[in-house]
């Protein structure tokens, strides 16, 4: 089978690609794929691409003469299975409004974490997602006991495998050791390293690295119909996060950047008032997910101090159009413990999980900086860190 | 596609005791067993993912039921005799008690009915409970097999209930050797190096090993090449690291940092590098001393290029090299952003200061030290004894500004006006008139603030002095009812009281203040604290009211943080005779 693995949308990721394409190439296709790779870089995508080709369907990669099914795409392909991890709350209808979206576009943001409503874009609610083990027992092992009905075999997609319980992950080994004959499984997820080892040792692995700013630019040129400006702009800042970068509308990005800064100037002059009233505004904004975003922008922008301060590279700055203040911000403070400030950062954002008030945190995170900013230490009474900042014990 | 490709985990599971690599431990036991007839009602098979824990109760129960190979080891459990279940999608006492239905029907043909419980650890308590009967006296024909990765996690009194077998990892070579031989089988030509490389990512998990051999096979066809390999398991190869190693050396961050934007973009993983890494330092280090050098897994032209690179750096720098990088290994597990994670680390390795440097500045701060010779000894005495400073508050001032000076040269009168209590310090809604020099002042009062929590017993002071004495007592006296007063103290005072009491050795006596000699600065605040009342049932005991002061003793405390903990280790070992037996028969190391 010599194909063009995914050569219609799939952004990017060239050795991947090829290495599927060999695999698909020499036949030698195995019973269980676990696709990982950092947020956006298009593991989903992948793994529909995937199930297409195994299945015959020419939509995502151009298939030509082996093309053997009728359908338009995965989705209304009758052996082809999704399943996306959920709050408990939600019911079978939501996860089906969210995978229609996905078939119109396999790099669409369909997370309940990251999209808590798919019809207000502004909803801040907090999702948490996972895959309960009634969901696996009355969703997922079902779909197993199918024999594949028109395509080659029965495939299970799984996405943010890294979001299931222990108790769902041990209950899932027997299955995804031996599958009957023509079952297979594709997992993706963020983080390889905190999946049970008995998952990934039951799985090939195919790692999927960070997209190139070139690679997200040409997506958005092509698919998305940006500018040439606007485009090579996001690409820069996406940080190789595609599927993220196309919702992301550049005025609010250059905003979100441009308060990352103030907030940094506000923490060193200890502007008390504007400072709360920043943090205050961050606070009623954002969901969890928005502000880990935020603290994401802010570590990215102290990064870029620190690789300036290193080099001098303006190459290898990502926020570019922020190079003034950074250019400031290195000469002006030279003795900032900037790699301290990162370590801060995050340690932080487990506070922000555990559901701290985002106000108190980013207040204390300024004061901190402060300190930071002029290369002393920041003052923490040991035995009363509590005092310092409230409802958080590790 | 054909229908008859299946993965190699699955078709070269084995199906005899011979078959099995590594684990000679397990199957002779087994086999000397079943050879004696004496097998045990359960077994619990332990260890790691990749192993063969499964494999091996499969091949018990094809063993003992005389199975013959023509039924697939995954079809065991649809022969009447054999039952394989997962304790994770069945753990609940429901589950439990069908089990225990079950067993009660004898085989219908062959000796034995065997279960196999794999994942055994995700019972349920209860579940677990409700076994432990029909798992101490089962009936005759009734084999229980629990396999699973987490012995911890299994309640006590089924471990003690069934005969247990630790699995252990398999050693590089002995997956080596099947590969080669599932290599042959397949037709698949492979060089030596190549079965090394997936050998050692298996990292001791023979399916993990045949899972990247089904990989590589996939992405090479039939002859394996060593570059191609490397390719297809997305293993950094070693002119990569060497490439980067030169970067360190020459404090070229912004060569480092191109270099593994490149490397990041042809999709290699973060963590993969972090391994590969730490495992390019290793050996850096082993190569340093050349009879090591067999240590070093790798063809002679890359040994050459270790030694020779090995000699950039010090034993020392690679040492911490491989800290920093182990850690960050750990760090990036659960960053949100590892990229930049990674970024740092490598910023750090390649500004580490070498040791050469350090020393020239170790050498300058011993000129700085003498220039202000007892500056850091006063710091020092700040925080070991604060009491001491709390009785001398107008020298400690004094210190104070002279350490001020010290941090900032030039005068700074902000600092004396300022008065402010320490505690109520980061208030949220501090105004913004806190300057940095204020900050500093207070970060510099820290020290002190324990000191706070020192009171001078000032009220007991003046009742004591009412207290005319009637005769001179003397520390004998004192130490004579000591014991005494030990036992009358007994269930009078808080137990935590008791034991610190118990723990302080009265020491001297001057005039009526009696003075104890405790090992910590915990004990003393407790005493000091509970002083009044501690004296008023000494009084009880001498009839004489005395003051309690408690006082730390730290010289032992010092000789032995002084001392590294190896060293502290066979001190205690020499002390303690169970310990030292614990040494030698059971081979304890020390863990810290």
């Amino acid at each position: 089978m010599n194909i063009k693995f995914g050569n219609r949308r799939l952004i990017g990721q060239k050795r991947a690609k090829e290495q599927i394409e060999r695999m698909l190439e020499s036949d030698r296709i195995g019973h269980a794929y676990l696709i990982s790779g950092p947020s956006g870089s298009g593991k989903t995508a992948f793994a529909l691409a995937l199930a297409e080709a195994i299945n015959g369907i020419d939509h995502l990669s151009e298939l030509g003469e082996y093309t053997k099914s009728k359908k338009s795409s995965w989705f209304p392909h009758p052996d082809i299975h999704v399943f996306i991890p959920k709050p408990t709350s939600a019911g079978i209808d939501e996860i089906r409004q969210r995978l229609e979206l996905l078939s119109q576009d396999p790099y669409e943001i369909i997370s309940f974490a990251q999209r808590p409503s798919i019809d207000d874009d502004g909803s801040s609610k907090n999702l948490q997602v996972f895959y309960p083990v009634d969901y696996f027992r009355d969703e997922i092992r079902p779909a197993a006991r199918f024999r594949p009905n028109e395509g080659d075999r029965v495939v299970i997609i799984m996405t943010q495998v890294e979001t299931m319980r222990k108790e769902t992950a041990n209950a899932f080994l027997k299955l995804l050791e031996e599958p009957s004959d023509r079952l297979m499984f594709i997992l993706t997820t963020e983080s390889y390293e905190s999946l049970l080892p008995t998952i990934t040792s039951r799985c090939q692995h195919i790692p999927l690295g960070t997209l190139s700013p070139k690679d997200v630019e040409h997506g958005l040129i092509d698919v998305d119909g940006l500018s040439a400006d606007d485009a090579s702009y996001l690409a820069r800042v996406s940080g190789g996060n595609y599927a993220m970068t196309r919702f992301f509308d550049v005025s609010r990005l250059k905003q979100d950047r441009e308060s990352i800064v103030q907030y940094l100037r506000l923490a060193f002059s200890q502007d008390a008032a504007e400072l709360s009233k920043l943090c205050q505004d961050w606070q009623s904004s954002n969901n969890i997910e928005g502000l880990i975003a935020l603290t994401n922008l802010m570590e990215m922008y102290i990064r870029d101090l620190f690789v300036f301060k290193e080099t001098s590279n303006e190459k290898l700055v990502v926020n570019i159009d922020q190079l003034e203040s950074v250019k400031k911000f290195v000469s002006a403070l030279n003795d900032a413990r900037l790699e301290d400030m990162i370590n801060e950062i995050d340690s932080i954002r487990v506070m922000l999980r555990q559901n701290v008030s985002a106000k108190l945190i980013f207040t204390v995170l300024a004061l901190r900086f402060s300190n930071l900013m002029r290369g002393t230490d920041p003052f923490i009474p040991e035995h009363e860190n509590w005092k310092h900042l409230p409802a958080f014990a590790e | 596609m054909s229908e008859t490709y299946r993965a190699l985990t699955r078709k070269y599971r084995p199906q005899s005791f011979e078959d099995i690599v590594s684990q000679e431990h397990v199957s002779s036991t087994l086999m000397n067993a079943i050879r004696q007839n004496r097998l045990s009602h359960a077994y619990m098979f332990c260890g790691p993912r990749g192993v063969g824990k499964t494999t091996m109760a499969r091949v018990l129960a094809r063993v003992i039921n005389q199975i013959d190979s023509t039924v697939d080891g995954e079809s065991l459990n649809q022969t009447l005799n054999v039952l394989e279940m997962d304790a994770a999608s069945n753990n609940k006492v429901e589950d439990v008690h069908h089990l225990r239905e079950s067993v009660r029907i004898p085989p219908s043909n062959g000796r034995y009915k065997v279960y196999i419980v794999d994942e055994v650890h995700m019972l349920s308590k209860a579940a677990f409970n409700a076994l432990l009967k029909t798992l101490e006296e089962p009936p005759e024909h009734a084999i229980f097999i629990f396999a699973t990765t987490e012995p911890h996690k299994v309640l006590p009194t089924i471990l003690s209930r069934v005969q247990r077998f630790d699995f252990k990892r398999i050693a590089v070579d002995e997956i080596v050797h099947r590969l080669r031989k599932i290599a042959i089988d397949e037709e698949i030509a492979i060089d030596e190096e190549s079965l090394h490389v997936i050998a050692k990512k298996a990292d001791g998990a023979l399916r993990d090993a045949l899972g990247l051999m089904d990989q590589a096979i996939a992405f090479c066809g039939d002859t394996i090449t060593h570059k191609e390999l490397l390719q297809a398991l997305n293993v950094v190869g070693t002119d990569r690291l060497f490439q980067f190693m030169n970067c360190v050396k020459e404090h070229d961050a912004d060569a480092g940092l191109e270099l593994i934007n490149t490397l990041l973009q042809e999709g290699y993983d973060i963590q993969e590098f972090l391994i590969g890494l730490a495992e390019h330092l290793r050996n850096l280090y082993i190569s340093h001393h050349s009879p090591q050098l067999y240590l070093v897994e790798a063809s002679e032209e890359t040994k050459k290029k270790y030694s020779a690179t090995a000699s950039d750096f010090s034993r020392d720098d690679l040492m911490r090299m491989l800290h920093i990088v182990s850690e960050a290994q750990i760090k990036l597990k659960d960053a949100s952003q590892p990229r930049i994670q990674f970024e740092i680390t490598l910023l750090k390795l390649i500004h580490m200061e070498r040791t050469e440097s350090l020393n020239k500045l170790l050498s300058e701060l011993g000129e700085l030290k003498k220039n202000f010779s007892n500056q850091p000894i006063l710091i020092k005495e700040a925080s070991e004894a604060p009491e001491k400073k709390a009785e001398e508050p107008v020298s400690e001032k004094q210190e104070e500004n002279n350490e001020q000076e010290l941090v900032e040269p030039e005068p700074v009168p902000e600092i004396v006006p300022e008065p402010e209590p320490v505690n109520d310090e980061y208030d949220m809604g501090q105004p913004a008139l806190v300057t940095e020099i204020t900050q500093k002042a207070r970060v510099l009062h820290f020290p002190n603030g324990n000191g706070n929590s020192t009171p001078a017993p000032v009220s007991e002071v003046s009742i004591n002095a009412d207290d005319s004495p009637v005769k001179k007592l003397i520390i004998e006296d004192v130490r004579a009812v000591w014991d005494d007063y030990l036992n009358s103290l007994n269930n009078q005072v808080p137990k935590m009281l008791e034991l610190q009491v118990q723990r302080a050795k009265p020491a001297r006596l001057k005039g009526h203040e009696l003075i104890l000699e405790c090992d910590n600065s915990f004990a003393q605040k407790m005493l000091e604290e509970q002083a009044h009342d501690l004296s008023l049932r000494m009084k009880e005991q001498i009839g004489v009211m005395l003051r309690f002061k408690a006082e730390v003793v730290n010289n032992t405390e010092k000789q032995s943080t002084a001392r590294n903990p190896y060293e502290r280790f066979k001190e205690i070992q020499e002390k303690d005779p169970m310990v030292r037996e614990l040494v030698e028969r059971f081979g304890a190391e020390l863990e810290y």
